[in-house]
């Protein structure tokens, strides 16, 4: 135990044990598990903004398609989207929320240092939304987009 | 023995009797106080003399007793005339306060920063020079589309995607690049500037296909 009264105090920084320490506190210290990345991607900050604004513009093409659709479904179109009016909203509204949804898990990954968690939430946004545009063509039976 | 540091006698402010011998406060057990140097006082800056007890230090001049006990007894009236009241224990007379130490300066880029200003820029030059005449032409291109059968491919086609979809596409891309150069400027990295420079390419690229029709 550290006698303040019979013991000079010490002079190195560290552990105040009265002896030298062989583990210090003013050098970073290596932890047990999986080791962050020392710095953020900014190539994942800018791919997590980027597939938000891509579900935005696309679920909102998505809209403005279905629109464009039904209108012509009246006037004679004869298309898959005709019969497929009441779920053709479902995709563009299924596209913003789930675009925005893996944007912002990937975006917080890549914040927090997790390089790779982040890529493949993000490639995995992407990759749905390369599907929902794909059924949506489907469903519309009309080139799209 | 030499004096000591502290003369044992408390001064109660509160104004009731003295404690008694009984109670008396504590005292450094003998030997373990330092002998009283003549100058009594140590400047700002020179490292405080730890003596055999960390209590112990030289003396700024009569002994007055200017703080409490170490076990909390009764503390000094305010206007001692050696001290103030907010000397930590044992110091001498009180030097100009030590600034807190400040973190490590924040990396930067030099240049990155108007890089990027410049890269903004750049998107709102292209989107209202050159995308906003796409935009109106293809507008105005709309009202001939009959609103039959075929009018879809009126609506959709290659113009639509080369004038409006891939511009679009290209200056979002754009803002989120400058994003992840913003991000590579905090930490000091100059990786930033090729972020930048892939803005750009995006900007350009947009405007050669969507002018090559």
């Amino acid at each position: 135990m550290f006698d303040p009264y019979n013991q000079n105090q010490p002079v190195t920084p560290g552990l105040n044990t009265g002896s030298a320490t062989q583990l210090s506190t003013m050098t970073p210290v290596d932890l047990d598990g999986i080791r962050t990345n020392q710095y953020r991607s900014g190539a994942l900050s800018a791919l997590a903004p980027f597939l938000g604004w891509c579900a935005f513009i696309l679920a909102a093409f998505m809209g403005f398609s279905a629109i464009a659709a039904t209108s012509l479904c009246n006037n004679g179109l004869d298309a898959a989207a005709c019969s497929a009016q009441n779920t053709l909203w479902l995709v563009p509204v299924g596209v913003l929320v789930v675009g925005l949804m893996f944007a912002g898990i990937g975006g917080s990954l890549a914040k927090r240092r997790r390089a790779f968690p982040s890529l493949v939430v993000l490639i995995a946004g992407f990759a749905l939304l390369g599907l929902a545009t794909t059924t949506f063509a489907t469903m519309l039976g009309l080139p799209f987009p | 023995m030499s004096e000591p540091w502290w003369s044992g006698v408390p001064t109660n402010v509160a104004g009731q009797n003295a404690p008694t011998p009984a109670s008396a406060p504590w005292a450094p057990p003998p030997g373990t106080v330092p002998q009283q140097t003549s100058s009594g006082q140590h400047s700002a800056g020179q490292p405080a003399q730890w003596q055999q007890s960390p209590q112990t230090a030289p003396r700024a001049g009569a002994p007055t007793q200017v703080f409490g006990t170490p076990f909390g007894g009764p503390a000094t009236p305010a206007d001692s005339p050696q001290r103030s009241g907010n000397a930590p224990l044992g110091a001498g007379p009180v030097g100009p306060q030590v600034a807190a130490p400040q973190g490590p300066p924040k990396p930067t880029v030099p240049g990155l920063g108007f890089a990027g200003f410049l890269l903004f820029v750049a998107t709102i030059t292209f989107g209202y020079f050159v995308m906003r005449d796409w935009v109106v032409d293809w507008v105005q291109g709309l009202d001939s589309c009959d609103a039959s059968a075929d009018g879809w491919s009126c609506v959709v086609n290659d113009t639509t995607r080369l004038q409006i979809l891939v511009p679009t596409l290209a200056i979002l891309a754009a803002w989120s690049l400058i994003r992840g150069a913003g991000v590579e400027r905090a930490q000091g990295r100059a990786v930033g500037f090729i972020y930048i420079l892939l803005g750009f390419a995006a900007l350009l690229a947009a405007w050669v296909i969507g002018g090559g029709l």
